[in-house]
């Protein structure tokens, strides 16, 4: 009954999404491809930016809201390479050269402020990002165009100085979505797409039942599943089985030698730069730079996307970061139309979906913080042999 | 980049010039006095500097190297096209350009235009045609934009075989 009871707490946020998609699915009336297709888009928009949030739990520094940080580097990137007009693959890459180097030095900052607020890490990490975002404001709106030289007319307000607010991104749009351009389609829908695309897109595989076709970013997915086998790799290292003792026990590692400041400032640094390389792989498929609120939902979605697939604040696996992008994508895309279809307003169906998936967050903060107590009041009850227990 | 690149070296180099050193020379100079500092401030040995600083300084200029390469490369340049009239040259009747192989611009005297390219060189095939519409003559050429933004090409000075067809952007 315990273990049934504990897969149950340990899967309800999931399992709950799982329900309230299957009832939303068939009310949306969306077909099989449309929503492989855009479930496709959004694993490769937002897969990056959900897995740069493992670390920092490995760690035991909780979900590191301080991602946003990584963010603002990689946008700063992003509105150099707009500026000097370098497009394409070279220009995603320098982009992320431009945005490592401030992303380490932010990631460095965030690491010391989390070392004095040990156990608090969440709520400061979510407070300094308020924070750097006023430094990131400040550099892009008064410092670019008069300190920081931008001579591209385009990027500039009428005044001479600052970034204006939307800033388009066609010259590296959707370049590594379309790297190796792939489809998979239905016997029928193939002659249609290669009729209008020509060669340009490889056939993946033919699905008899597939209606049209479904274009799969291929090398983002590689990019992705590198770096997953990346976070495998580093969890079998000297580092990463330091970061696994630390999230254990932080007074046990420091016992055993393990240099605990030092560990945690890598891990968020690490978190940080991968944010950084997340948020370019994101707004390239995107298209457009909103320089002032691009980054600030970027934490928000990823960590409720991430509890979504039945992570803790405790503990994150490879397949939770996928489930949940799923889950809570699938939400974003059926939601609004399921509730148009269901109440005649998609604006009912647009509320459910927020109501629901950021009450499922506070559920699962709430669930974490009930455990641990739990689990805190059954060890003391074991030091003190049982005495007063059940 | 460039612009700004030529800016800081314009700054420095008459420095250097007037003190007789060349740039390698100063880079040298300019390592020797960071390890005296971090020697005098940290007390780290030539071996340690050589061995820790020296090697992420060789990573930090390859990084540079490396950033300066794809900002080479992946560089869009504006490429004007310019049919008016240049010193003795005349106006075309008609020319079809077009560059890298793309969608070829078709100009008529006084007309301008403009095509995109990446890469910091490029193919301009200008297909000349008199005033009945029969091609006269037909030119190939590879331009070399380098690290420079925009450029504009005066087609009339290409069409006139001199080698100045390359000129500033107008903007």
């Amino acid at each position: 009954m315990r273990k049934i009871f504990d897969l149950v707490a340990n899967n309800a946020v999931p399992a709950v999404f799982i329900i309230i998609s299957a009832f939303a699915i068939p009310l949306s009336g969306y077909s099989a491809s449309y929503l492989i297709q855009e479930l496709l888009t959004r694993i490769g928009r937002n897969s990056f930016l959900i897995l740069s949030l493992l670390i920092p739990i490995m760690a035991g520094m909780g979900l590191n809201f301080g991602m946003v940080l990584g963010a603002m580097a990689g946008q700063i990137g992003l509105l150099f390479i707009c500026d000097w007009g370098v497009v394409g693959i070279p220009g995603m890459v320098l982009a992320c050269l431009i945005g490592t180097p401030i992303a380490i030095v932010l990631g460095i900052f965030c690491g010391h402020v989390l070392n004095r607020a040990k156990g608090r890490e969440m709520v400061t990490s979510y407070i300094l990002g308020f924070f750097i975002n006023g430094v990131y404001q400040m550099t892009v709106l008064y410092l670019m165009g008069w300190v920081i030289p931008i001579t591209n007319p385009a990027l500039l307000l009428s005044r001479g100085y600052g970034v204006r607010n939307a800033v388009s991104l066609l010259g590296i749009r959707g370049v590594l979505d379309n790297l190796i351009p792939t489809i998979i389609t239905g016997t029928q829908g193939a002659g249609q797409f290669l009729s209008v695309n020509g060669a340009k897109s490889y056939i993946l595989m033919q699905i008899p039942f597939l209606e049209g076709a479904i274009r799969i970013p291929l090398a983002t997915l590689v990019v992705i599943a590198l770096f997953c086998v990346f976070i495998v790799w580093f969890r079998k290292t000297k580092l990463g089985q330091d970061m696994r003792a630390i999230g254990q026990s932080q007074s046990v590692a420091d016992s055993s030698g393990i240099p605990v400041n030092r560990t945690r400032i890598i891990a968020i640094v690490i978190s940080t730069v991968l944010a950084c390389y997340g948020q370019i792989i994101y707004l390239q498929n995107m298209g457009t730079l909103n320089t002032y609120n691009s980054h600030d939902q970027t934490g928000m979605f990823s960590i409720a996307a991430l509890l979504i697939g039945g992570a803790s604040v405790s503990r994150a696996t490879i397949a939770n970061v996928f489930a949940g992008v799923i889950l809570f994508h699938l939400m974003f895309i059926v939601a609004p139309v399921a509730g148009k279809n269901l109440i005649g307003d998609a604006q009912i169906g647009e509320y459910f979906r927020v109501f629901v998936s950021y009450g499922i967050i506070a559920i699962s903060l709430v669930l974490h913080a009930w455990r641990r107590n739990r689990e805190r009041e059954a060890a003391r009850r074991s030091l003190r042999g049982n005495k007063g227990g059940e | 980049m460039t612009e700004i690149l030529n800016e800081y070296a314009g700054l420095v180099m008459p420095y250097l010039e007037a003190w007789g050193i060349s740039l390698c020379q100063a880079g040298l100079i300019a390592l020797v006095v960071v390890w005296l500092l971090l020697y005098v401030l940290r007390g780290v040995s030539f071996f340690r500097f050589l061995m820790r600083w020296y090697q992420r300084l060789i990573v930090v200029c390859g990084l540079a190297a490396l950033g300066f390469w794809l900002f080479y490369i992946g560089r869009e340049h504006q490429i004007f096209l310019d049919n008016k009239a240049v010193n003795d040259y005349k106006p075309l009747e008609q020319v079809n350009v077009s560059i890298n192989g793309g969608e070829a611009a078709e100009l008529m005297p006084r007309d301008r235009d403009m095509r995109k390219t990446v890469g910091p060189e490029f193919e301009i095939k200008a297909e000349i045609f008199d005033d009945k519409g029969g091609i006269v003559n037909t030119i190939t050429r590879r331009v070399v934009v380098g690290c420079s933004k925009d450029i504009m090409i005066s087609l009339p000075i290409l069409a006139g075989g001199s080698e100045d067809f390359v000129m500033p952007s107008p903007r």
